[in-house]
């Protein structure tokens, strides 16, 4: 019973989420699916980023050849969204091991400016293979359908991706070694766990989800511009969203996200202007960097017991 | 032959600027193992400061350079505290948030120039735009040529400074080797403090510098980041003899790229030539970077 | 009689400094054997050599008639070789009874659970189970160690320096701890300072200095040994 009771308010906000569209108007629906987004943004780079400890600085590299793969399918290969959608996805994973496999081995900051400039690149790539990509006029995707069904869309992978994680990562023996890798990674090697392949996994995992939010992102932009979807902005905003929610925890990403996108819309509807954003957003991962380097789950975190995967949901064992 | 030539001299000129730009984040890492995302910033920073400055007191730009640096080296050495404090060992994921505050003080300068400056071009205004040297059949640009030799006399300078006064030495100790230092007495933190400080200070210039040959506006801190980084990570991270001669190579092949090859291609030679030099040998191309 | 583990003319070198310099020895299975010398001779780069935590500038490792010599790190608790470290390394966002369910295992994790909560009570650490790592003493970090390294089913283990600081009673308890491994079946190699506790524990002793092995023997022997006493008394 106690159980049942436990789950409750995430059964009540599942509810909530699936009811939302019918509950407000089309502007505030928008805004949801784009924080959706981002929290499959977020928690695609936590994973990386929280789990292993790697920065990777260039995550919109996934988001972008995302949107682009899918869109290129549509559009060049006439293939339907069933399929496009899933091989975009499939593309982002390929980039990611494609990428990972050099590169995770090297640490620190080398490795935040390696994946920096790879991104870079690949703007840069889809700018100027115009044959391919329609260079920096862009591809233009026919219209799938309307606001609500992204909506759904995003919420259907912001879900989809938390529950996969849930059961991979959380007292699981792979998340126990992802957390042995990010703590002492020698010690981790000696204890018989493939460290790199724990890493490189994480990698292709995170390119996967991001891949996939920026196929859906294509679909419901229509128009794809390498401006737009490799954007330093999208890996920034993962990168703080997920450290304010708290860096390597579950949920932290996601509430980062929503806390972070929606105090930026709320910025910009008073004040009408981007760029006030921009300083905000600065100054919170300034803050979070010196004052609660654990983020705002970390905090609460760590007035639990032992476990790093502590329960969020059940009662305690 | 001569195009060849010519695009030789405006490598290395530009080239000249770069180590300006890139000496003090080499040194900052070589000592305090920080890499500022900040620099492109603090160089646009520079420029701006350059030109209000030599507006108000009526100045030749490369006039109000010093003052800049006394300026941005107070600057610098007043924030490093604070970098200190994220970055030390016994906090949370220490060594990843001096990363993440360097880059979240980038958006507020970047964020507050646009709000106080706006997104327009500006240039600073010099006399000796109208100077072009002759040399045969080469142009020397006079803007272009005397950054260069301002950029190598304060090189020297610096080179000076860490290789031949004792103050130099203390912080070359420092970078050696933290504890050792600290047992002959040597502070490490205000050492940090005077590093960053001269980095902060260097970079500032460079921006005076490169607002005196280009244009600029608040998002061109992006760009600079992306070379320093070029420069640092080819040269081998504190390495500073690595850091003259990739500054010079990166000179070279972003003037040979405009002149052969499509300048739209210039970004993307540089991204993936840094990508594959990070993963090939991340200590630099002589391989004698730091960790 | 066939060894476990067999070491030829390892040696290992960075840049011009020769850390380790053509040492070879024998363990056979049953013993425990400890290496002993002055600080610097090479130990724990023997031991990381083994371990395959630093790769070989030259000579050979068989283990239970494997080549270890270009084997990955991790494959090394895969094939019977478990180590500790010098300096206790807990995964400290983790409960005990999780460090100990991270070792790699291609059994299922229930099964794991099991052996685990088996491993903690024989190191009586099991009422710290679900404490979080970071909160244990520096005694019974090293017994964490411990368990870490057993959770691998080793055949052999390696521990280094394993009652560095750690109390006479305790020390007492780890000596009947690993003389009941023995007689399990377990073969230990130790690096130790304390010459005390290894002259109760050890058939046999291999001194190092200057990354070279210049004794090997009993307890007896190599403390009469001239060249021993010479490398300890200083030259």
């Amino acid at each position: 019973m106690n159980r049942l009771l436990a789950l409750l308010p995430g059964a009540a906000g599942i509810v909530l989420l699936l009811a939302l569209p019918m509950l407000i108007p089309v502007f505030w629906m928008r805004i949801a699916t784009e924080t959706l987004m981002w929290a499959v943004l977020a928690v695609s780079w936590n994973l990386v980023g929280g789990y292993t400890g790697y920065l990777n600085f260039g995550h919109a590299a996934f988001f972008g050849v995302g949107a682009y793969a899918t869109a290129i399918l549509t559009v060049k290969a006439h293939l339907p969204f069933a399929l496009s959608l899933p091989l975009g996805g499939l593309v982002g994973a390929v980039l990611a091991l494609v990428l990972g496999l050099p590169t995770l081995r090297i640490r620190g900051a080398y490795f935040a400016i390696a994946t920096w400039a790879f991104a870079e690149a690949m703007s840069q790539i889809a700018t100027v293979w115009e044959g391919l990509t329609g260079g920096s006029e862009g591809l233009r995707m026919p219209a799938l359908a309307d606001n609500r069904a992204f909506y759904y869309l995003m919420l259907g992978l912001l879900l989809l991706t938390l529950l996969g994680l849930h059961f991979l990562l959380r007292r699981s023996k792979y998340g126990y070694w992802l957390v042995a890798v990010r703590e002492q990674e020698d010690v981790a090697k000696a204890m018989g766990i493939d460290v790199f392949r724990a890493k490189l996994s994480v990698f292709l995992l995170s390119g996967l989800i991001a891949a996939l939010a920026g196929g859906i992102y294509a679909y419901w932009i229509t128009i794809i511009t390498p401006k737009e979807v490799f954007k330093v902005l999208i890996t920034d905003n993962s990168v703080v969203m997920s450290l304010f929610g708290g860096l390597g925890t579950f949920w932290g990403p996601v509430v980062g996200a929503a806390v972070v996108h929606l105090s930026a819309r709320l910025l910009w509807l008073s004040y009408g202007s981007d760029v006030v954003y921009i300083v905000a957003i600065g100054m919170a991962v300034c803050l979070v960097a010196v004052f609660i380097p654990n983020g705002l789950l970390g905090l609460l975190e760590r007035r639990r017991k032992g476990s790093a995967f502590a329960p969020q949901k059940e009662a305690s064992p | 032959m001569i195009q060849f030539l010519q695009s030789t001299i405006d490598g290395l000129l530009i080239g000249g600027v770069l180590v300006v730009l890139s000496l003090g984040m080499s040194l900052a890492f070589g000592v305090m193992r920080i890499v500022d995302f900040a620099v492109g910033e603090w160089l646009m920073l520079g420029a701006f400061a350059a030109f209000f400055l030599s507006g108000w007191l009526h100045l030749e730009p490369l006039l109000v350079a010093p003052l800049v640096f006394v300026v941005f080296f107070a600057v610098g050495y007043l924030f490093q505290p604070l970098l200190e404090r994220v970055t030390s060992g016994k906090r949370a994921h220490a060594n990843l948030m001096g990363l993440v505050l360097t880059f979240g003080l980038s958006q507020v300068i970047r964020g507050g120039a646009l709000m106080g400056f706006g997104r327009d071009n500006r240039s600073l205004k010099t006399g000796l735009s109208d100077l072009t040297l002759f040399w045969g059949p080469l142009i020397v640009p006079g803007p272009k040529l005397v950054t260069f030799i301002a950029g190598f006399a304060l090189t020297l300078a610096f080179l000076y400074f860490l290789y031949r006064t004792s103050l130099g030495l203390r912080v070359r100790m420092v970078a050696q080797d933290k504890t050792s230092a600290a047992l002959l007495g040597v502070q490490a933190s205000w050492i940090n403090s005077l590093v960053y400080g001269l980095h902060v200070g260097l970079t500032a210039v460079a921006g005076v510098f490169i607002g005196m040959l280009f244009t600029f506006n608040p998002e061109v801190g992006a760009r600079y980041a992306l070379y320093t980084f070029f420069v640092v990570v080819l040269g081998g991270m504190g390495y500073l003899p690595g850091v003259l001669v990739a500054a010079l190579v990166l000179g070279l092949v972003q003037s040979y790229v405009t002149a052969y090859l499509d300048p739209r291609y210039i970004s993307l030679a540089a991204f993936a030539i840094l990508y594959l030099v990070l993963v090939i040998s991340p200590r630099g191309l002589l391989r004698r970077g730091l960790e | 009689m066939s060894a476990l583990l067999r070491a030829e003319h390892l040696s290992k070198n960075f840049g011009g400094l020769a850390a380790v310099r053509d040492v070879s020895f024998e363990v056979r299975k049953g013993e425990i054997v400890g290496i002993i010398g002055p600080n610097g001779s090479g130990k724990s780069t023997l031991f990381n050599l083994l371990s395959r935590h630093y790769p070989l500038s030259g000579g050979q490792v068989w283990f239970d008639g494997l080549e270890l010599t270009r084997l990955p790190t991790h494959r090394c608790s895969r094939v019977g070789l478990a180590r500790t470290f010098q300096t206790p390394s807990p995964f400290t966002r983790m409960s005990v009874l999780e460090n100990l369910l991270a070792v790699y295992r291609p059994e299922p994790l229930e099964v794991m659970r099991q052996r685990a909560k088996e491993i903690l009570r024989r190191l009586q650490l099991d009422r710290l189970e679900s404490e979080p790592a970071s909160s244990c003493s520096g005694g019974q970090l090293k017994l964490l160690e411990i368990g870490r390294a057993l959770m691998t089913r080793p055949k052999l283990l390696l521990l280094d320096e394993c009652v560095a600081g750690v109390n006479p009673v305790l020390r007492a308890q780890i000596i009947e701890l690993l003389k009941g491994l023995r007689g399990e079946g377990l073969t230990i190699l130790l690096i130790e300072h304390d010459m005390d506790w290894v002259q109760k524990l050890c058939d046999r002793l291999l001194v190092m200095h200057h990354g070279e092995l210049i004794a090997s023997g009993t307890f007896e022997a190599v403390t009469q040994n001239p060249t021993v006493l010479e490398a300890y008394l200083g030259r």
